[in-house]
């Protein structure tokens, strides 16, 4: 690819704190509560086929939010996390269940009300490229939430885009380019700051990198941090990535078709996953370190289809440790002890320990 | 794993457009041994496909075009073969799967007959090394072989019954069904997911042991190569900036774009903290930066690197770098 980008180079502001000692505080506030939601789409009835099938993308999923809290949602495609995204900001309505924001169930809420409220809250997709509109101009698309939702006018409201510019390291001269004049870091800069004008409470990262190279996505995932920190932020950032997942997130919740088969904070996760899928991911997870030999088992198989899911235990098919138990009942997100959810019908205990693998 | 089978040295691949010419590959160096993996990593525009094409002589052209250098297979320079004779050693002698099973695939024909064809073509037609009933068996073989389940019947689906990791693993099938000595994978898994990923770089790696392929390995995900790959190459703008035996190369990286490469990758229990990030932009191919491609972004930028082109020298056993800091003088 030729660089068509634009000659002003991009300096990354250093944060003064790095992330390390960030300052958030984790209030003890539930900001996003998601309780027993699920979420079904009827596949389309062609001539032949007279019954609509039903895609089970969430079903029966229970979390909450921290305010200040950067939550973490990882899982292969189709696991259902970009589907969660979209039900925790009302842009699609669950099937069943309550999702609750600062308190406020999101069910109460028309269309108006609801758009309110998304003043409060920020999405941030993969593609800059097609989540920008390609007839605005950076300051058009920066403009646009603040007029929308009637925050300000005139010079306070130019202010308000001078300001956000340089928080995500863009330029006043940017301000009249069009997305196709810029790289994809900088594009993704830009959705960023559409998300900052509003100044929201909690904003949902959808795979905000995975269409970056990864020095840009080293610097996209440090300023992200770094705004964080700065304006306290909660996030919820859904990713296909464990290692992207484990570097920004405090709690994870691991999605396997549908379902979160764990739940737990960050460390944890990392050092004592109980969950066979959890294992696994952790074991496939390509890691730069030549070092590092792989232990445990490849999952043999692939992920099961969302239509029919298998009865019981979603991961029993290619589970190593599966008996008759995980075929006929499924098995319930329980606590193991200090806050570890998992769902699996064998692990009782945070102590619990599996047998090696064959 | 000594003798090399393919040498490439001094490759230049430019493409001729309107606006300019695109230095894509601008002076490329390395050889693969025989049973060897090997890898190209680098960002974006780096090159890495292209000189992947450039073996195989697909750049399209025009606009692109080879203007310099030798590519040397087997003791001969393909650059110098006639495009029949370069007709038939793709497939039977080098064989290339791209990233994208889904459009690599023909979904007007079934599985099996994609993996005949080429058996037809090459193994009957052209050698006579089977006979034309045969051919069902091996395609059914080589389905056994990369670990198709059930591939009596699944022979006579499409591609659009197949999933994502099936797909690319009847593209492996179709690759090595008339026995390659080189199989070139560009980005082989970065459209499948990551248990998938890990059971098709595990395939990879079997098949290597099996039958002694060699492999070139291109992509942009270090861990892809920290686990597959015996020696690497690192490309920056066109060049390869550094070249390692894997262990090297991540322990002491000295190139100071594999650093910064290196320290941008997350990774799952590091410490927390902020990513290392290489300030500035990939710089353009058409009016590249004089001297070194990366001086403008480099830190440890000197006089001599806005001027002259660094050239590549031997530091270790395996290990080359191209950086003025290693040749005499500066030390670093």
């Amino acid at each position: 690819m030729i660089s068509r980008a634009p000659k002003a180079k991009l300096k990354v502001a250093k944060t003064k704190a790095p992330a390390t000692s960030r300052k958030v505080k984790v209030s003890k506030k539930k900001l996003i509560e998601v309780k027993g939601v699920k979420k079904y789409f009827e596949t389309k009835r062609g001539i032949f086929a007279r019954e609509s099938k039903w895609v089970h993308a969430v079903d029966d999923v229970n979390f909450y939010i921290r305010k200040g809290e950067v939550f973490g949602l990882v899982g292969e495609s189709g696991c259902g996390k970009t589907t969660v995204g979209k039900l925790i900001l009302g842009l699609i309505r669950p099937t069943a269940g309550e999702i609750y924001f600062d308190g406020r169930s999101l069910a109460g809420f028309d269309e108006e009300e609801l758009r309110k409220l998304r003043r409060r809250m920020g999405i941030i997709y993969q593609h800059p490229q097609s989540s920008l509109n390609p007839r605005m101009t950076v300051h058009t698309t920066l403009s646009r939430p603040i007029d929308i939702h009637k925050i300000a006018e005139g010079s306070k409201k130019e202010e308000i885009i001078f300001k956000v510019l340089e928080e995500v390291g863009l330029e006043p001269q940017h301000l009249d380019r069009y997305p196709h004049e810029f790289s994809g870091g900088q594009q993704q800069r830009i959705a960023i700051g559409r998300v900052l004008v509003l100044n929201p409470e909690f904003v949902v990262l959808d795979e905000p990198t995975s269409a970056l190279d990864v020095s840009v996505q080293a610097h996209i995932l440090n300023l992200l941090s770094e705004l964080q920190g700065k304006f306290g932020f909660t996030y919820l950032l859904i990713s296909h990535d464990l290692n992207i997942v484990d570097h920004m997130s405090d709690r994870i919740a691991v999605m396997y078709v549908g379902k979160i088969v764990e739940l737990t904070d960050k460390k944890e996760l990392r050092e004592n996953a109980l969950h066979p899928y959890t294992r696994s991911l952790l074991v496939v997870a390509p890691i730069a370190d030549p070092t590092r030999k792989r232990k445990g088992v490849v999952l043999k198989g692939e992920v099961p289809s969302v239509i029919s899911p298998p009865p019981g235990c979603r991961f029993h098919p290619r589970c190593s440790y599966a008996k008759p138990i995980c075929k006929q009942s499924e098995p319930e997100l329980h606590d193991v002890g200090d806050g570890h959810m998992v769902a699996c019908h064998f692990v009782k205990d945070r102590k619990h320990k599996w047998p090696s693998p064959h | 794993m000594s003798k090399p089978l393919l040498k490439v040295q001094g490759l230049k691949t430019y493409f001729f457009l309107e606006r300019g010419v695109v230095k894509a590959v601008d002076g490329v160096d390395f050889e693969i041994k025989k049973g060897e993996i090997f890898g190209v990593v680098g960002e974006t525009g780096c090159g890495k496909s292209v000189t992947a094409l450039s073996i195989l002589r697909l750049v399209q052209s025009p606009p692109g075009k080879i203007v310099e250098g030798k590519i040397i297979f087997e003791g001969e320079n393909l650059l110098k073969k006639s495009k029949e004779r370069m007709r038939k050693i793709r497939g039977t002698k080098i064989s290339m799967i791209f990233q994208d099973p889904h459009t690599s695939l023909d979904p007007v024909f079934t599985v099996g007959h994609q993996i005949a064809e080429p058996i037809e073509l090459h193994q009957v037609i052209e050698q006579h090394l089977i006979s034309a009933d045969e051919v069902p068996k091996k395609v059914i073989e080589m389905l056994k072989l990369v670990k198709i389940p059930d591939p009596e019947h699944r022979v006579v689906e499409y591609p659009h019954q197949f999933s994502g990791g099936m797909k690319q693993r009847t593209m492996i099938a179709m690759m090595l069904s008339c026995n390659p000595s080189l199989l070139i994978a560009d980005e082989p898994t970065t459209a499948v997911d990551v248990t998938i990923q890990a059971q098709i770089l595990d395939l990879m790696r079997e098949l290597r042991r099996k039958l002694g392929t060699s492999i070139l390995i291109i992509t942009h995900n270090l861990g892809v190569i920290a686990e597959m790959c015996d020696r690497v190459a690192v490309m920056y703008a066109g060049n390869i900036v550094e070249q390692a035996d894997i262990m090297t190369l991540f322990e002491s990286p000295k190139h100071p774009y594999t650093r910064a490469l290196l320290a941008a990758v997350p990774k799952v229990g590091a410490k927390k903290g902020e990513l290392e990030s290489i300030t500035g932009m990939v710089p353009s191919l058409i009016t590249p930066p004089p001297g070194c491609k990366f001086h403008p972004r480099c830190p440890h930028a000197m006089d001599i690197c806005r001027k002259k082109f660094p050239q590549m020298i031997k530091i270790g056993k395996e290990h080359l770098v191209s950086c003025h800091l290693y040749s005499g003088g500066a030390k670093k």
